[in-house]
C-alpha cells in the first residue's frame, strides 16, 4: 500500500517539477485526440447518414439512369410516378412502395407566413420509412386528405410550441391542412431536406395530378421501396418493368437501380431533390490526415517522455545503486504517463465539445457530440491506449538504465539522434503535407465558387418565377426598367442544375445520345458570357408548347453528335426521339459550353431552344451598391403582378454555388482546421525538443559561450541539426504533395493547376516555422547568468 | 598605460531560495600587462565569482570592470563574445569540456569563434597539444580520459589562441600532486611569454610563486601582497 502510494506521489512531484514539459506534453496530446475526436465525428456523421431511421439498409431509394449504357451522363434521385405502383404490384421481389414529391407552396400559420418548402407523401409513407413519432398515429397520419405530418422544429416555427396536432396550417391562403403527427427532429445527416409531409390523398396534390396521367413518364417522384426479406431486385428486371409500361423504350432508353437509403450519399451528384453528396476520398483522406496527425502527437508524446528521462537517466541511476527495482521505475513513469494522457483526453474531449457549436455550421455534425455512451468511451479509451503505448518505449528506456551510468555520464550528443531526426523528418512531411493539401482545397474551392463562373456570382439575383403563377415574359421589362438592374435573362433552370429535362438524340449511325434539354431566351448566352463558336443564336422567343424547330448546341452535344467543327453542325438537322416520334430540329448554331457551378462532372451535352412556356427562372444582375434597395423594389413589382402568389422566391448565385459547393467548403475548411492543429503540434514538438537540447546542452553552451561563441553562433549551432532533416522532408513531401494534389484536382472536369509559387512557399513556411520556433526559444531561452552551468556541480 | 584589467567598486550577489548572497563587495583590483596574480581564501568568499566577473561572463551589479581602460560593465553581448573569443583563455576548476567532441576539437573550438583564422589552426592546435603533453590522445572524447588528462586539454583550449590573459580556477584543485605541478609550470611557462594570468588556488606553495596575491574574505579583498623576493 505503502509502495502504491509512492508510485503514485512521486509521479505528482515529477509532474509539478517540470510543469512545463508536463504543459506541453499535454497540450500537443489533447490537441491531436481534438483534431482525432473531429474527424471521427465528421466521420460517424457522414457514414451514418440516414441510420437514424430503424432498418435504413432495407429502404430503397429507385434511381434513374438516363443512359442507353456506357458512361452515364445523367442520372436521377427521382422516377416516374407510375413506377412505384407497377413495382408494388408486379414485382415479386418488392414488398411495398411510396413515393415523395417535393413542393414549395406559401403557408401560413397565426404566427408566421412563409414560401415553405415540403413533400407530397403517398398515404403508406410511414410504413415504409418508419420516422419516430413524437405525438399522433404515423400509421393513420396521411390517410385522410388535408392531413399533414411535421417535425418538432417545425412545429415550434408554425405554431411556438410542439404539441400541434389538430391545429390547421393555411395553404396558399384557401386550403386548410390539419396536423395529425408531430415527428421527432431529424438529425442533420439525413437525406430528408423538408420536414414537412402533406397527405397526397387529395385531388389537388401533386402526386394525384401524376396519377391521373400515367403517360407523364418524367422523372418526378422519390420513390422508396421494401425488398422481401431475401430477395433482390436486379436492374434488368427493373428496366423490363419500365419498358414493359412503356416509361422506356428504344428511344428514350432509361435503366433504373435500388440503392439502400444510407449508401444514397455517396452516390455521384444527380439533379437536385438530395443533396448534398458525400465523397468517400474525402473520408479517407481525413481519416488518414487524424490518424497522422494522432501518431505525431503520439510519438511527441513519447519523445518528450524521452527526453524527461535523458535528464533524468543520472538520478534513476543513482537510485538504482541506491537499490531501486527496475519495476518500480516502470511503474513510476507509466502512472506519470497515465495521468498525462487522461488530463489530455478531458481536455480533448472538453474542448471539442466547447468548439463543436463554432465549427457544426459548416461541418455539420449535428447532434450532440458524447450523445453515445460507446462513442464516448471508445473515443477516450482507442486514445488511451495509443498514447499509452507511446509511454512505454521511454518507461522501458529508463527502466534499462544501468548503474554504471552514474559514475560517468554519456556524452550528451551535439544534435538529435537517428531516430528523433527521422521523427523530425516525419513530423516535417506531414506538415508540408497538411499545408499543401489544404492550400490545393482551397484554391479549388476559391475557383469553383467565384472563378470558374466567370461572372460576379454575388451580383446576380436567381428569381423563381414559376411558383404558382402561369409562366411569362412579362416581368423582365419592368425590372430593366429599374435603376438597380443591369441585365435580366429568362431560363429554364439554368444556371442551376435542378430537374434536369432529359432529351434523347437519334445520331445519323443510330446511336442515341442523351442531352439536357435547356430553354432560355435570347439574352442568355450574352447574360452568362457563354461564347457563341458558330452560327447564331436566337432573336426571339415562342410560348406555343409544340417542340421548338430551332436549336442551338453546346460544345459537349457537338462532341456526342460527332461533328468536328462547330461550323459543321450548323444548318443540319438533328432527330430527337420522343415519344411520338422523332422530331427534327435545325441547329442555327453552337456555343461554348456554360461554366456552371458543377466542376465536379464534365460539362453535359444540351440543345437549347427558345420556348417560353417553360421559362421558370430569370437572372437578374443587379448595379453593385443599390443591392438591398433594388431587390426591395423587385419585390413590389412581383406583389403587383401577382398579388396571389406568395412571396417571390429568390436567391443569389453565390448562395446557390455556396450551397452545391458545400462539401467542398467542408473538406477545405476540416484540411485548413488539420493543419493548423498539425502546425501546432508540430511547434509543440519543437519546443519540446529546443527544450531537451537546451537542458541537455547547457553546459555545452554555457562553454562555447565562455570561450568567445556569440547569440547568433549559438542560435545557428542550434538550428543547424534541423537543417536536414527538413530538407530531406521537403524532397519527400513536396513531390509527394504535389501528386496528390493533382491526383485530386483531376477528379474534377474543371481544376485549377497547383501552382509552383504555392508549393515554394508552403515549403519556405516549415522553414520559417521550424527556424522560428527554435531561433525564438533559443534567444529566450539564454541562462541568466552565462556562469551558472559552468558550475562544478554536474 | 592602463592596466590590462581593472575592477573598480563591483559588487555583485546572489539570489537563491529567497535569499540574498553578496558573493563581492566593493572590490577593486587591477591587474598588470604581463602580470601573475594568484587569488586565495576560504570556500565561499567569492573566488570564482570575482574571476566570472573579470572574465566578462557576469556583469556586475554596480561598478566598472575596465579591459584596456574600456568599460565593458554595459558592453553589447556581441562586443563581449568577441573580447572573450581573442582576448580570454579560461580554465574552470572542473574541465567543462565539451563531452561529445574530441580532444582535438574541443581544443580547436577556441580559435573558431573568431571567425577569421588568424592562425594556422592544424599547426596552432597540434603545437600546444604537443607543449601540454595530450598529443597522443588527440582523438579521444573527454570522458575517456584520466582528470589530469582533461585539464592539459583544457589547458592547451585556453592557450590555443595566445590570449591577453588566462583565468584559472583552481586548475589543479582535482589533481594529485605531480600532475598539479606539471599543470602549474605549463600556466607558468606561459605567463612567461607575456601573457597575463590569473589563478584561484588553495594552494599556498602555487599562490605564493605568484608577483601578487590577492586575499579574500567574505566577497571582500583582505588585503594585497606582492612576492616576498
Ligand atoms: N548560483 C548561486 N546561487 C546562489 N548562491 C551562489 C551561487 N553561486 C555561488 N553562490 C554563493 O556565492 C558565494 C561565493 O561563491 P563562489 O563560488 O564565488 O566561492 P568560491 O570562493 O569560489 O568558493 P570555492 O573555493 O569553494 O570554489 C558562496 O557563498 C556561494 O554559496
Ligand atoms: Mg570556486
Amino acid at each position: 500500500m505503502m509502495r502504491l502510494a509512492q508510485g503514485f506521489g512521486q509521479p505528482g512531484r515529477i509532474l509539478s517539477r517540470y510543469w512545463g514539459m508536463s504543459l506541453l506534453k499535454v497540450l500537443s496530446l489533447a490537441i491531436g485526440f481534438a483534431a482525432a475526436f473531429i474527424v471521427a465525428l465528421e466521420v460517424r456523421s457522414e457514414l451514418g447518414f440516414d441510420r437514424f431511421i430503424p432498418d435504413a439498409d432495407n429502404i430503397y431509394l429507385l434511381r434513374t439512369l438516363y443512359a442507353p449504357d456506357g458512361p452515364e451522363q445523367v442520372s436521377s434521385d427521382q422516377s416516374p410516378a407510375g413506377m412505384a405502383k407497377w413495382l408494388a404490384k408486379e414485382s415479386p421481389s418488392i414488398d411495398a412502395a411510396s413515393r415523395l414529391v417535393t413542393a414549395e407552396w406559401p403557408m401560413r400559420t397565426p404566427r408566421i407566413t412563409t414560401q415553405q418548402p415540403f413533400y407530397w407523401a403517398d398515404s403508406n409513407f410511414f410504413d415504409l420509412v418508419p420516422l419516430k413519432a413524437v405525438s399522433g398515429d404515423l400509421s393513420h397520419a396521411l390517410q385522410k386528405p388535408d392531413s399533414m405530418v411535421l417535425t418538432q422544429k417545425m412545429a415550434r416555427a408554425f405554431f411556438g410550441r410542439e404539441d400541434v396536432v389538430g391545429q390547421t396550417v393555411m395553404l396558399s391562403d384557401w386550403l386548410p391542412v390539419t396536423v395529425t403527427a408531430v415527428l421527432a427532429d431529424f438529425p442533420d445527416n439525413t437525406s430528408f431536406g423538408r420536414q414537412i409531409f402533406i397527405s397526397s390523398e387529395a385531388g389537388y396534390s401533386m402526386l394525384s395530378i401524376l396519377d391521373a396521367h400515367p403517360e407523364w413518364n418524367w422523372t418526378s417522384c422519390l420513390t422508396f421501396v421494401r425488398l422481401k426479406p431475401g430477395a433482390s431486385a436486379p436492374a434488368a428486371s427493373l428496366s423490363a418493368l419500365a419498358t414493359r409500361h412503356g416509361v422506356s423504350s428504344r428511344e428514350h432508353p432509361m435503366t433504373f437501380e435500388i440503392v439502400a437509403l444510407p449508401r444514397v450519399h455517396f452516390l455521384p451528384r444527380a439533379d437536385a431533390p438530395i443533396a448534398p453528396r458525400g465523397h468517400p476520398d474525402t473520408i479517407i483522406a481525413m481519416i488518414a490526415v487524424a490518424i497522422l496527425i494522432v501518431v505525431l502527437a503520439v510519438v511527441n508524446f513519447s519523445e518528450l517522455m524521452a527526453i524527461q528521462i535523458d535528464e533524468r537517466r543520472h538520478e534513476m541511476a543513482i537510485r538504482k545503486t541506491l537499490g531501486a527495482k527496475t519495476h518500480e521505475i516502470c511503474l513510476q513513469v507509466l502512472v506519470e504517463a497515465a495521468i498525462l494522457v487522461s488530463l489530455a483526453l478531458v481536455l480533448a474531449a472538453a474542448a471539442v465539445e466547447r468548439f463543436l457549436p463554432v465549427l457544426d455550421p459548416i461541418m455539420r455534425i449535428g447532434q450532440s457530440p458524447w450523445s453515445e455512451a460507446w462513442f464516448l468511451w471508445g473515443s477516450l479509451s482507442v486514445g488511451f491506449i495509443i498514447a499509452m503505448l507511446g509511454a512505454f518505449y521511454p518507461a522501458l528506456a529508463l527502466a534499462s538504465v544501468h548503474p554504471r551510468l552514474s559514475r560517468n555520464r554519456p556524452p550528451s550528443s551535439s544534435g538529435p539522434s537517428l531516430s528523433r531526426s527521422l521523427w523530425t523528418v516525419a513530423r516535417f512531411s506531414l506538415l508540408i503535407l497538411l499545408l499543401m493539401t489544404s492550400y490545393t482545397v482551397y484554391q479549388q474551392w476559391r475557383f469553383a465558387t467565384s472563378d470558374a463562373l466567370n461572372h460576379d456570382a454575388n451580383r446576380i439575383l436567381l428569381l423563381n418565377t414559376a411558383s404558382d403563377v402561369p409562366a411569362d415574359v412579362t416581368l423582365r421589362k419592368p425590372l430593366l426598367a429599374l435603376k438597380g438592374v443591369q441585365k435580366a435573362t429568362y431560363s429554364r433552370s439554368l444556371p442551376e442544375q435542378s430537374n434536369i429535362w432529359p432529351d434523347w438524340i437519334r445520331r445519323a449511325d443510330g446511336q442515341i445520345i442523351q442531352a439536357q434539354r435547356q430553354s432560355v431566351d435570347p439574352h442568355f448566352f450574352e447574360f452568362y458570357d457563354v461564347r457563341s463558336l458558330a452560327g447564331q443564336t436566337f432573336s426571339n422567343t415562342y410560348a406555343e408548347l409544340t417542340p421548338a424547330r430551332d436549336v442551338v448546341i453546346n460544345r459537349a452535344a457537338l462532341q456526342a453528335l460527332g461533328f468536328k467543327a462547330p461550323q459543321d453542325a450548323v444548318g443540319r438537322d438533328i432527330n430527337l426521339a420522343r415519344d411520338t416520334g422523332d422530331i427534327v430540329s435545325h441547329v442555327i448554331g453552337v456555343v461554348d459550353n456554360i461554366r456552371l457551378a458543377d466542376i465536379r462532372e464534365p460539362a453535359a451535352p444540351m440543345i437549347f431552344d427558345n420556348q417560353s412556356a417553360f421559362f421558370n427562372r430569370l437572372s437578374v444582375k443587379l448595379a453593385p451598391g443599390s443591392e438591398t434597395e433594388t431587390i426591395g423594389q423587385i419585390d413590389r413589382i412581383w406583389r403587383q403582378a401577382y398579388p396571389r402568389a406568395g412571396p417571390l422566391e429568390k436567391q443569389f448565385y453565390s448562395e446557390y454555388v455556396r450551397a452545391e459547393y458545400a462539401d467542398m467548403y467542408q473538406q477545405w475548411y476540416v484540411f485548413g482546421l488539420l493543419s493548423v492543429i498539425g502546425v501546432t503540434v508540430c511547434i509543440f514538438g519543437l519546443i519540446g525538443l529546443s527544450i531537451h537540447i537546451y537542458r541537455t546542452d547547457r553546459k555545452e553552451i554555457a562553454i562555447r559561450n565562455a570561450l568567445g561563441a556569440s547569440k547568433a553562433d549559438l542560435i545557428a549551432l542550434r538550428l543547424k541539426p534541423y537543417l536536414r532533416p527538413l530538407l530531406i522532408a521537403n524532397l519527400i513531401a513536396g513531390p509527394l504533395a504535389w501528386g496528390i494534389a493533382v491526383t485530386w484536382l483531376h477528379t474534377f472536369a474543371l481544376h485549377v493547376n497547383p501552382s509552383w509559387l504555392a508549393f515554394l512557399l508552403a515549403s519556405a513556411s516549415t522553414f520559417l516555422i521550424a527556424f522560428g520556433t527554435l531561433a525564438i526559444h533559443t534567444a529566450l531561452a539564454q541562462p541568466a547568468r552565462s556562469s551558472s552551468p559552468l558550475r562544478n556541480l554536474e | 598605460m592602463a592596466p590590462l584589467i581593472s575592477l573598480r567598486g563591483v559588487n555583485f550577489s546572489y539570489r537563491a531560495a529567497g535569499r540574498r548572497v553578496d558573493a563581492l563587495r566593493d572590490i577593486t583590483l587591477d591587474v598588470e600587462r604581463g602580470e601573475f596574480v594568484s587569488i586565495c581564501g576560504p570556500s565561499g568568499c567569492g573566488k570564482s565569482t570575482l574571476l566570472n566577473i573579470m572574465g566578462t561572463l557576469d556583469r556586475p551589479e554596480t561598478g566598472s570592470v575596465l579591459f584596456h581602460g574600456q568599460n565593458v560593465a554595459d558592453a553589447a553581448p556581441g562586443a563581449l563574445a568577441r573580447l572573450r573569443a581573442f582576448d580570454i583563455g579560461f580554465v574552470f576548476q572542473s574541465f567543462n569540456l565539451i563531452d561529445s567532441l574530441s580532444v582535438y576539437e574541443n581544443i580547436k573550438l577556441a580559435l573558431l569563434y573568431r571567425h577569421k583564422p588568424d592562425f594556422h589552426i592544424d599547426e596552432r592546435v597540434q603545437e600546444v597539444m604537443d607543449l601540454v603533453g595530450i598529443a597522443h590522445r588527440a582523438n579521444h572524447l573527454p570522458n575517456q580520459l584520466s582528470g589530469g588528462q582533461q585539464q592539459r586539454c583544457a589547458i592547451a583550449r585556453a592557450i590555443v589562441g595566445k590570449p591577453s590573459i588566462i583565468l584559472a580556477d583552481e586548475p589543479t584543485g582535482n589533481l594529485d600532486s605531480e600532475n598539479a605541478a606539471q599543470i602549474f609550470n605549463i600556466l607558468k611557462a606561459v605567463n612567461a611569454e607575456g601573457c597575463t594570468l590569473v589563478i584561484v588556488t588553495h594552494a599556498p606553495a602555487q599562490a605564493d610563486q605568484a608577483e601578487r596575491i590577492v586575499e579574500m574574505l567574505d566577497g571582500k579583498i583582505q588585503f594585497t601582497r606582492r612576492r616576498l623576493s
